[in-house]
């Protein structure tokens, strides 16, 4: 059964401060992430946001749609770079539920990341255990 | 030389309170002031000493080229401050392919397996795909 999808998620513009906060709080010190001279001698035009700074980002949409502790399971592939100023936003494109094996009840959705320029940056899917999708089937 | 399947690092890690605070902030995760629960891409917390020794110094992979391509994760119990976890990292594919410029690209795929110390039972695995593309032809 193919449920409601939740509304879009709009990040503020992404800063350097978030790159480097990101780095801090993660452990990735890739100086590709915070150091302009390290990135343009990688032939990068900036710095560039890990990318678990966006899985982060998307993944916090699911917990907002679905609450803590509610992913049972959650990919996502990198498709483009994102860069200090973009704006971000978390789309849920498809929501089905489905029934585990055990009988619980589950949602799949189907994610993607997306820069103002509607470029999708990052593409997810997770495997939910929500309330809102067993209180209103 | 590690191969497929072989067991790279174990190490013990402690989810602090602090830690999760300051990770669910930079992630945006609304429930970060009040919540105990890890948000769901926290396991790279655990693995970042690991994942920066594998990328630099076990595999040597060229920075400049490598990126990101995939990462997954299957949660079986929520990751909770407090918790104590064992991590065991493998080597899952070490391949080379043919790059699209010419070349040859290396694809490398990590699995994290994050156990409860106080019970054994497995709370999350995480994996992650690296590509290093082709060098320039010089």
């Amino acid at each position: 059964m193919i449920l409601p999808c939740p509304d879009p998620l709009v990040y503020p513009a992404l800063t350097r401060t978030d790159l480097v906060r990101y780095a801090g709080a993660s452990g990735d010190f890739n100086p590709l992430h915070h150091d302009h001279e390290a990135a343009t001698r990688a032939g990068l035009s900036d710095v560039m946001a890990q990318g678990m700074l966006s899985a982060g980002l998307l993944a916090s949409a699911l917990t907002k749609w679905f609450g803590a502790g509610s992913v049972a399971s959650y990919s996502v592939r990198f498709r483009s770079p994102v860069w200090p100023s973009d704006v971000l936003s978390a789309h849920c494109r498809r929501l089905e539920a489905l029934l585990a094996e055990d009988g619980t009840r589950m949602a799949r959705a189907e994610l993607e990341l997306v820069r103002s320029s509607r470029e999708i940056v990052l593409l997810g899917t997770a495997c939910v255990w929500t309330d809102a999708v067993t209180a209103n089937p | 030389m590690i191969g497929p399947g072989d067991i790279i690092e174990e190490w013990d890690f402690t989810v602090e309170a602090g830690k999760l605070r300051e990770f669910a902030r930079a992630v945006r995760d609304v429930h970060w002031l009040d919540s105990d629960i890890a948000p769901p891409t926290f396991p790279v917390v655990a693995s970042a000493d690991f994942v920066e020794r594998l990328v630099t110094d076990l595999l040597a992979l060229d920075r400049a080229r490598t990126v990101h391509g995939e990462q997954h994760y299957d949660y079986f119990e929520p990751i909770r401050v407090g918790d104590r976890l064992r991590c065991t990292a493998r080597l899952a594919a070490d391949e080379l392919k043919a790059g699209r410029r010419g070349g040859k690209m290396r694809i490398v795929t990590t699995e994290v397996e994050f156990r409860s110390v106080a019970t054994g039972s497995l709370v999350c695995r995480e994996t992650m795909t690296s590509i290093e593309k082709a060098a320039a032809e010089t």
